[in-house]
């Protein structure tokens, strides 16, 4: 019985080796052998490749005094996938206790919005949130910012936001919409299931390059006392 | 089989000594592995402390009550080994009826924050029964019968949960420890014969079951939905490397991988470490068999002897079985890898198995009613 028990039990050893041996070659092939070709296929789901613009630069006059910026604000919105009327509800409530004033108006097919320009400290406190449920989104928001006065604005000219860029429509923002604009930057990041980009795994594949400043030939006052263009 | 006993100069008590030593801090190593490996694959998470804290408290009470049940003599085990294996089977039955349902199994007791897995506990109760009751029969046919008998008693109650992962591994244990007990051949050969209807049966009730071998076969064929978890195991271990992403870079295992801390654990750990950095962690478990087929085969009598081997063995498989998922090897079965993945049930039920293994592997213990087998 004992040396039919060795026998067997350096059977059943043996077998467990060879096991062990067939998962290790096969771990081998996927992790060394074979991996440039399971990176690309896993890059295909999950890298997007993006653009992103610089901010619009500034139009001074003649004595510096900016008559047009770019101010960056952020909104918060919830964009609900799941038909889960639970997860749904719990989405909701884990946002109004961090966000006191939270409305939900509704912005496209599945997406609500949630509060225009949030504030950094109501920022920091949403991370958590939006690391737990997915379907809130912080989307930043370009907005061209022009000295409040009919013939200054009209001056300056009209701008519209499109796909994330600012586009000058009229003005001096349409006359020098190239200059103001700059070139684009790219970047890759990784998405997740949720399509929601993975922290950490932002990477710059070109540098933006920002617009130039326009200084104008003409003084505020001057713009101020222009008449209006009939 | 009385008449064999000691009939080898066992090990030596410093070596034996060192050995058992060896074993528990390889042990204890890979639980330390196991919570650095939690922690890292859900660190982009919202709570990364949340698994890994609760983890390591398990790892904690599990190698306390390790060093205690080694102490206690395996004599005493021995002799109520029908009493302990009733404690572990009753758990089997009351969970389908009062147990909580997770990912469609109907399988925990809950008690507020934690979670019971009974099927999980019963492993080292299940070996006990099969060895009291198989070593106490001569017949080659009548021990076939018990042992066969008494693993569909412990299976049925795991398949109606249903945990198909864990009645395969309880089918293996009951395979090795038959064959240990110089089982014939052919009836194993039966046992597997009649595997084949029941396997086809449970294809046609569970319906996913056939869904994830399909999408084993052919990932391609569906790949968001049979065939997503085979290709994001794929997908980990290539970005693993031979390196690893380094920790706190496993992005995938993050983000893609279906329950990284638990059930994908294994490929978890190599997006980090790599080929190279995983390798150790089957060598180590390689280690702990090995150390323990020693003991197994200086154990003082067959009872020890087969107890220590078949429980090895039932690890072994789990640890092979969970490892084979990860790489792609066989269809995803839901094991967690032993010691490592994240859960109190499995990391206590493995280290309890440990703490039992090591009492029979003790040559101090020589009680009157253990020298009987």
């Amino acid at each position: 019985m004992l040396d039919s028990f060795h026998k067997r039990s350096f059977a059943a050893i043996i077998m467990l080796a060879i096991w062990c041996s067939v998962a290790t070659l096969m771990l081998l092939h996927y992790s060394v052998i074979d991996r440039d070709h399971y990176l690309r296929l896993g890059n295909r789901i999950a890298r997007r490749k993006g653009i992103y613009y610089p901010d619009r630069a500034r139009i001074l006059d003649r004595n510096g005094v900016p008559l047009a910026w770019t101010e960056r604000s952020f909104d918060l919105y919830v964009v609900f996938t799941s038909e889960n009327f639970f997860l749904r509800e719990r989405t909701l409530e884990q946002l109004r206790s961090v966000i006191a004033d939270a409305g939900l108006t509704r912005a496209g097919e599945n997406m609500f919005l949630v509060k225009r320009d949030i504030s950094p400290t109501e920022l920091v406190k949403l991370e958590k949130v939006m690391a737990r449920y997915p379907a809130v989104k912080v989307i930043p928001r370009l907005e061209r910012v022009v000295i409040d006065f009919p013939s200054v604005r009209e001056y300056i000219g009209r701008t519209t936001n499109r796909d994330g860029r600012i586009i000058g429509l009229s003005g001096i923002e349409m006359q020098y919409d190239a200059e103001l604009s700059g070139s684009p930057g790219t970047y890759q990041i990784m998405l997740d299931r949720e399509k929601n980009w993975i922290p950490n795994s932002w990477q710059l594949l070109s540098q933006a390059i920002p617009g130039e400043g326009i200084v104008l030939d003409l003084t505020l006052d001057e713009i101020k006392k222009r008449e209006k263009t009939p | 089989m009385n008449r064999l006993r000691d009939t080898k100069p066992g090990i030596r008590p410093e070596k034996h000594f060192m050995m058992s030593m060896m074993a528990q801090s390889m042990i204890f190593l890979l639980g330390l592995w196991g919570c650095l490996a939690i922690y890292n694959s859900n660190l982009l998470g919202a709570s990364p402390f949340y698994f890994v804290s609760r983890q390591f408290i398990w790892l904690i009470i599990g190698m306390l009550l390790m060093f205690f049940v080694q102490r206690i003599p395996f004599s005493l085990i021995r002799e109520n080994a029908e009493v302990l294996a009733l404690l572990a089977y009753i758990p089997l039955l009351v969970v389908l009826i009062a147990g909580e349902r997770i990912n469609g199994m109907r399988g925990w007791f809950s008690f507020g924050a934690f979670y019971l897995q009974p099927s999980e506990l019963a492993k080292p109760f299940f070996i006990l029964a099969l060895c009291r009751f198989g070593l106490s029969v001569n017949s080659g046919i009548k021990r076939y019968m018990t042992l066969f008998l008494i693993t569909v008693l412990w299976i049925l109650p795991i398949m109606l949960q249903p945990d198909i992962g864990m009645a395969l591994i309880y089918l293996a244990a009951f395979i090795a420890t038959y064959w240990l007990m110089h089982g014939s051949f052919r009836h194993l050969l039966l046992t597997l014969a009649a595997c084949v209807p029941v396997g086809l049966v449970l294809l046609y009730h569970y319906s996913y079951l056939l869904g994830r071998i399909t999408g084993f076969l052919n990932p391609e064929l569906d790949p968001l939905g049979n065939g997503w978890h085979v290709r994001q195991f794929q997908f980990t271990l290539a970005r693993g490397g031979l390196f690893g992403s380094k920790i706190g870079g496993a992005i995938w295992s993050n983000s893609y991988l279906p329950l990284a801390h638990s059930d994908s654990m294994f490929a978890s750990i190599v997006e980090s470490l790599g080929f190279v950095g995983s390798v150790p962690v089957i060598l180590l478990f390689a280690g702990i068999i090995g150390i323990f087929y020693r003991f197994s085969l200086n154990a003082q009598n067959n009872f020890r002897r087969v107890f220590i081997l078949a429980m090895t063995i039932m690890i072994a498989i789990q640890v092979l079985v969970h490892i084979s998922v990860n790489v792609t090897l066989i269809p995803p079965t839901g094991l967690t890898l032993p010691i490592l993945s994240y859960g109190g049930s499995s990391l206590i039920s493995t280290l309890l198995a440990f703490g039992i293994m090591l009492s029979a592997a003790s040559r101090h213990d020589t009680a009157r009613a253990d020298t009987a087998c």
